[in-house]
């Protein structure tokens, strides 16, 4: 069994993480009732016993849980958010080796994040990063949570990505990337996410970009069907969007919407931890999904947002989880798949589904869909029988699809905006090590990705003749 | 003589593990059976082919190797094999590591084979010193996947090279048109182009062929991949359980791998086997079913000469074409008529009256090619010992066009995505240069074009 | 009038003829009238030959109730096949009327050129108790041959409607393959349970020399039926061998009356419109004399269509290997004296380190019995021989095999190769058409 490390920069970084550890432990303490520390739990979280001085007894798979210790890494220029975590329930998961912590922020600037504090807390956090992988037996991959508006998440984000490609090329690095709303209250975001756009090209083996608007308006939709008209036809805990059955017990603001994260992340992990019929591993992901290097964005879907309290579910339902799951409401950025292009898509299916319902579902939603000509059958499949907490069964859909490249130009558009005003370009390039051409060259590398989208985007309506086949002389 | 198993990746031991269960449980029926020499004597050969004694203990032991990359799967088959009471996997048969390879061919092929290879082989040697008389070697791996595929094509290899004069016979599991893996016609271009040079015969099982047995033969409703696994260890059982290999013998065959080879895939560019089984059914169907040996035969007869994969839907207006036509108009005619021509055939019949079936059907020379000699492409082996609760069982196995078309089109689509060069950096990473590809389509063209030209 | 001890000597012959199961034994009487040559004779020595030649040609297998004519063509074409030369039985009429002293010649011809009673004694299957195998240098000389490279490309055969009749030999090929290797999978198998045998029974035999038990001596001690079943074919054995032996002694007789029969076939010729005849036919038959050497070229024709007797081969093997040195000779000459170009030398540089190889190796063609020897013992000094005169060790039976093997397949690799150039260089004569050679195995990291 694989290990996997999460680690959390920024604010929204640490908030997302901490609902994901919640629901980790929520969902391992609903499958495992005997308290016994086994292979799906070793996968993001150490067993150490306590009272024998922090002895680290995770190779001993089948023992009994002393206390667990999440294979994390946590980094905020700020203390706040790290610190209330600490003093949360959920703080005996950590210990202080795991922080790298400052006081002062970054300034909402990328480039006091990534060059400032980059160079200062380089060390600490190869160390940390080293600690954590040493702790592993078999590490496989690096989740790394951040957002792209502010400055630590974006710059030390980006960073932390750098690091991890230079220390550990063989380990996977997927990037939970949270992009900022048009109305966001951070003037430089678009500045922020451009810049480190660029390092989630180069460095990121995949990326699944999520949107704040996208989260808030889902959970609103759920708000909105658990108050209306027949109220209790909604199993609470089952909404992604709800963390009752954690440890946490007080609901802090963002919570509703860093649980769709926190759902998302651990559907992604769920068929590397749990058996299943047809197992999908981590490393499966960008094998299927990236058919060329620098495309790795992924949109996502979940689906059920909820379940009904109603038991007897029509399998109708089953097949809706599917529809809706292509639906543009459900997507965890602003998009419509069925508007765009696939150059690849994958269902991760939980729970008590068979190959036989995937199968009718592909052909049944094929047809509403365009696959790039030498992808028309891009669809790959993971079947996990563990179903998230209160569900009978769950999909995550993974798709890449040209309809990412609309958010992309909206923010090259808000970054041109500032650009051409040249506003607020001081305060980067005031920083040490930080060049105009930083500007250019993320600005252009995003242009050219656009670009890539655009030319694949060409070719949707085009009827594409095979290629010529090689000939046999007889 | 003995055959030891190689399960390879998450397909292969899930159907290893079937497959097992299903020559268990067949031998343990088979004693319920009139003729008590006649049972003991089958029963006796099935058990020496797949099963080793150990001493003092009474759950015989499969004669398998089961390898993957990552635990899930291996320790699952094993314990379910425990469980069931009368076989189990040998204590140290097994090598899995904690990383899969992630779908991709050439990990398998260029990282794990090598690094493994030495660990694996000596798991193999293990099972080979316990046979008193070896026969050679039976994988089981998917096309798809990339341990199944890229270490099984590896460990062929290996096997190739440690045994070169054993048989190896390679069970495929040839992924659904859609819906699996995405890289997954690469893997297979790779994995059969490769195989063609070590394997001596590729006996191959369609997912969507199953899948279609399961929904309209099974009447399967939700169809989950342990259905499917227990139809291709039906058929693969069919054909590997003991079977008399000639008219009047009570002898069963002797080198079972062997003699397949032998009567099927003599030629080194047709190595393709397609399986094809009648009747096929639920239990409960199959209690109040009665068949004829005459009709199961006239049917799979024309599944045969149709390209049907079942008894249902079959196109019976398709007829050999008029002979004395020249190849190259009969093999545009076939096209259009959808005629099916083979190379060779072996008939495999088992149950009651077995011996008054009659082979005659198939010796029709129009079947086959022109340049095989009459007569010698019909083979025919039976026994009255039913097998898993079929009264009668008639298994056809088939070197014949009838997997030019999915062939066809998994080059194609790989062809397509290769063309703009789509994921092939995700191989180049791990040591398979472009030209390695195109090595690879120029074989399996070779391939298509020599079974089109029968 | 036969003098009596005559009509003994042909007597024990017949008796020994038809004791190694030949058919159509004719009776004593005939072989005196077989002398003057009488016609009433002949339909009898027509079929006494037939069964004899019938016997030791390996794969003719014709029915007994064959019509006569056929039976004398068959007879004319083997002799005629096996080195015979004396015009005048190729001359009797088709009908099998006549001629009866010319076949009593030719019968004696045969006994003494190609030694046929001992090659029948041979071939009549007799008892062994040990666990045999052959030693058998034959295949690999004949391979020799065949692989002196020929110039033949005629462009023929690249076209044509022929590839669908290499497909046909492919298969075949493919299938001998596959036999070759079932074969081999149930040699592994008895030699493992052989050795099972061996090993199990050590120090069970009497004979100190063998220490180990047989695979027949043990079915003998667990089967008694078997027993008299082995003390009959014994029986049957020492009947034949009794047969033969009496008629080694009796041997001498015969040849000399066979000096009359030729004395009174001189005679008759001695007629003058006969005399060109009997030169001619003094040239092909003058007994003993010029057949060696007239038959050299003939003796690699026999050896391929009889099976043969120990003597035989070493012969056959020993006028192979002054073949070869002739030849090689011939190659250095040619080497010396016309060409030395690349390809003379190309050849000479392949073939000598095949084809010298038989003259050095004595390795002896018979059965041989199966003895397991402790690994320590093979330093012992050898045990007191009895029935095995030679002992062969089978690892150096089997290093010397391999180094065969080797030799034989880096031919076969050149052949291929060969075979590789030429497709190469006809393909670039076409457009448009890359030639690629079979894949092979991607060098893993």
């Amino acid at each position: 069994m694989t290990q996997s490390i999460v680690v959390q920069v920024g604010q929204c970084g640490n908030q997302v993480g901490c609902r994901f550890w919640d629901l980790a432990l929520r969902e391992h303490s609903s499958i495992n009732k005997k308290g016994i520390y086994d292979d799906a739990l070793s996968s993001f979280f150490r067993n150490v016993d306590t009272r024998a001085g922090d002895e680290d007894c995770s190779g001993l798979s089948g023992k009994k849980i002393q206390s667990l210790k999440a294979r994390a890494v946590l980094i905020d220029m700020e203390e706040g958010v790290v610190n209330e975590m600490l003093k949360g329930p959920l703080g005996e998961l950590f210990d202080s080796k795991q922080f790298i912590t400052d006081v002062s922020g970054s300034g909402n600037n990328w480039a006091v994040g990534h060059k400032v504090y980059g160079s200062t807390y380089r060390e600490q956090i190869v160390e940390c990063l080293r600690k954590a992988a040493e702790q592993c037996d078999c590490l496989q991959c690096f989740f790394l949570i951040h957002s792209m508006g502010g400055g630590t998440g974006s710059g030390l984000g980006t960073l932390v990505l750098n690091i991890l490609k230079d220390e550990f090329p063989e380990v996977y690095r997927i990037v939970t990337s949270v992009y900022p709303s048009a109305e966001d209250d951070v003037i430089t975001s678009p500045y922020n996410s451009v810049l480190a756009m660029r390092e989630l090209t180069e460095y990121a083996d995949c990326v699944l970009p999520i949107e704040n608007q996208a989260l808030v308006d889902i959970a609103n939709k759920i708000k909105l069907m658990s108050h209306s008209g027949k109220v209790g036809a909604i199993k609470q805990e089952t909404a992604i969007i709800s963390g009752q059955g954690g440890v946490s017990v007080q609901e802090k603001p963002f919570d509703a919407m860093n649980n769709i994260v926190a759902n998302l992340l651990l559907s992604l992990t769920s068929s590397a931890r749990f058996e299943g019929s047809l197992n999908m591993d981590l490393n499966e992901i960008t094998m299927n999904l990236v058919p060329f290097p620098r495309l790795h964005y992924l949109v996502s879907s979940l689906t059920p947002l909820y379940t009904l309290a109603d038991v007897n579910i029509p399998s109708r339902r089953l097949d809706q989880m599917f529809s809706d799951a292509f639906s543009k409401d459900h997507q965890l950025i602003h998009a419509n798949p069925k508007h765009g292009l696939y150059l690849a898509c994958a269902l991760m299916v939980r729970g008590n589904v068979q190959v036989s319902d995937l199968r009718r579902n592909i052909e049944r939603l094929k047809p509403s869909l365009s696959f790039v000509s030498w992808n028309q059958e891009g669809w790959k499949t993971g079947l996990c029988s563990i179903p998230p907490v209160g569900h009978s069964h769950s999909l995550l859909a993974l798709a890449n699809n040209t309809c990412v490249k609309p958010t992309f130009m909206e923010l090259k558009e808000r970054f041109m905006k500032l650009y051409k005003k040249k506003a607020h370009l001081h305060h980067y390039l005031d920083v040490d090590g930080m060049e105009q051409e930083c500007f250019t060259e993320a600005v252009s590398s995003l242009s050219s990705l656009i670009q890539e989208y655009d030319q694949l985007d060409a070719t949707k309506r085009l009827i594409m003749e095979d290629a010529p086949r090689l000939n046999i002389a007889v | 003589m003995s055959i030891v198993t190689v399960q390879l990746g998450q397909c292969g031991n899930q159907i290893g593990q079937e497959l097992f269960d299903v020559i268990s449980k067949d031998c343990h029926n088979a004693q319920g059976q009139s003729n008590k020499t006649e049972t003991e004597a089958y029963r006796a050969c099935s058990q020496e082919r797949f099963f080793s004694e150990d001493h003092g203990k009474d759950t015989p032991s499969a004669r398998a190797v089961l390898v993957d990359m990552e635990p899930k799967v291996i320790s699952q088959a094993i314990a379910t094999a425990a469980k069931s009471g009368i076989w189990k996997y040998g204590e140290q048969s097994f090598f899995c590591q904690k990383q899969g390879s992630g779908n991709n061919w050439a990990n398998g092929f260029c990282v794990h084979g090598p690094r493994h290879e030495r660990d694996i082989m000596n798991l193999v040697r293990r099972q080979v010193e316990k046979c008193d008389r070896l026969s050679g070697f039976f994988t089981m791996m998917s096309l798809a996947g990339g341990t199944g595929s890229g270490l099984g094509t590896y460990m062929t290899q290996c096997l190739r090279d440690t045994y070169p004069h054993s048989f190896i016979l390679n069970q495929v599991t040839w992924p659904y048109g859609t819906g699996e893996v995405i890289v997954q016609n690469y893997n297979s271009v790779l994995t059969l182009s490769h195989l063609y040079q070590s394997s001596d015969a590729i006996l191959v099982h369609e997912n969507d062929t199953v899948h279609k047995i399961c929904a309209q033969l099974m009447n399967i409703k939700q169809i989950s991949f342990k259905d499917v696994n227990k139809v291709i260890a039906h058929q693969l059982g069919s054909v590997l359980q003991p079977v008399c290999t000639s008219d009047g013998t009570a002898e069963y065959k002797r080198n079972p791998l062997g003699d397949l080879m032998e009567t099927m895939v003599c030629h080194p560019e047709f190595k393709l086997l397609g399986l094809r089984n009648i009747p096929q059914m639920s239990d409960t169907a199959l209690a109040y079913s009665a068949f004829t040996w005459p009709g199961l035969l006239k049917h799979l007869r024309q599944m045969l000469i149709a390209h049907a994969k079942m008894e249902e839907g079959i196109d019976w207006q398709v007829r050999p074409p008029l002979p004395g036509l020249p190849a190259v108009e009969k093999f545009t005619g076939n096209k259009e008529s959808r005629f099916n021509t083979s190379l060779s055939n072996l008939l495999i019949l088992r149950g009651k009256d077995v011996q008054s079936a009659d082979q005659g059907a198939f010796a029709d020379p129009a079947l086959y090619t022109s340049w095989r000699p009459p007569g010698s492409s019909i083979t025919t082996w039976r026994t009255p010992i039913a097998f898993n609760r079929y009264e009668k069982l008639a298994t056809l196995v088939s070197n014949s066009q009838l997997l030019l078309k999915p062939l066809d089109s998994i080059v194609g689509r790989a062809w397509n995505m290769f063309a703009s060069r789509a994921y092939v950096h995700q191989y180049i990473k791990y040591g398979i240069s472009e030209g390695d590809f195109l090595d690879s389509f120029t074989a399996l063209e070779q391939v298509i074009s020599s079974y089109s030209n029968l | 009038m036969m003098s009596r001890s005559l009509k003994e000597v042909v007597l024990t012959l017949c008796r020994l003829l038809s004791h190694l199961g030949i058919e159509d034994v004719p009776s004593p009487e005939l072989f005196r009238r077989a002398k003057f040559n009488r016609a009433d004779a002949t339909p009898d020595f027509w079929r006494l030959l037939f069964s004899v030649l019938e016997r030791i040609t390996a794969s003719v297998t014709l029915p007994s109730e064959t019509e006569l004519d056929t039976k004398v063509h068959f007879v004319k074409s083997a002799l005629w096949h096996s080195g015979y030369g004396a015009p005048e039985l190729y001359q009797l009429p088709g009908d099998g009327s006549e001629g009866s002293r010319e076949l009593l010649l030719a019968l004696s011809w045969l006994f003494h050129k190609i030694d046929v009673l001992e090659l029948l004694l041979l071939s009549q299957s007799r008892f062994t108790a040990g666990d045999e195998t052959t030693l058998d240098e034959q295949c690999y000389h004949s391979l020799a041959y065949t692989f002196c490279p020929e110039e033949n490309s005629d462009d023929s055969v690249m076209t044509g409607q022929l590839d669908k009749d290499i497909r046909h030999l492919q298969w075949l090929q493919g299938q001998l393959c596959f036999q070759w290797r079932i074969l081999l999978a149930s040699q592994e198998e008895m030699a493992a349970l052989l050795y099972k045998i061996h090993a199990y029974t050590g120090g069970c035999h009497s004979d100190t020399s063998l220490s180990h038990l047989s695979l027949k001596e043990i079915r003998l001690i667990k089967d008694p039926e078997e027993l008299s079943v082995m003390s009959k074919q014994l029986d049957a054995d020492m009947v034949l061998l009794e047969s033969y032996l009496e008629w080694k002694q009796l041997e001498p007789l015969y040849w000399q009356w066979m000096e009359s029969v030729l004395d009174a076939r001189v005679t008759e010729l001695s007629c003058p419109e006969n005399v060109i005849k009997v030169e001619n036919n003094d040239v092909a038959f003058n007994k003993k004399n010029n057949m060696d050497s007239g038959s050299l070229a003939a003796g690699s024709k026999t050896g391929q269509m009889f099976k043969e007797p120990g003597a035989f081969k070493e012969k056959g093997a020993s006028l192979k290997t002054l073949m070869i040195k002739k030849k090689q000779v011939d190659l250095h000459e040619e080497l010396n004296t016309f060409d030395p170009s690349g390809k003379s030398l190309h050849k000479v540089g392949q073939t000598p380190s095949l084809l010298i190889r038989p003259s050095c190796q004595i390795v002896p063609t018979m059965a041989c019995r199966l003895v397991l020897r402790e690994e320590k013992k093979k330093t012992a000094k050898p045990p007191p021989e009895r029935v095995h005169s030679v002992e062969v060790l089978a690892s150096d039976v089997i290093k010397d095999l391999k180094e065969k093997e080797a030799i034989l397949s880096s031919h076969l690799m050149k052949l291929k190769n060969d075979c590789k150039m030429n497709i190469q260089t006809r393909m670039e004569k076409t457009e448009g058409v890359i030639f690629l050679p079979p894949m092979k195995n991607i060098d893993s990291k």
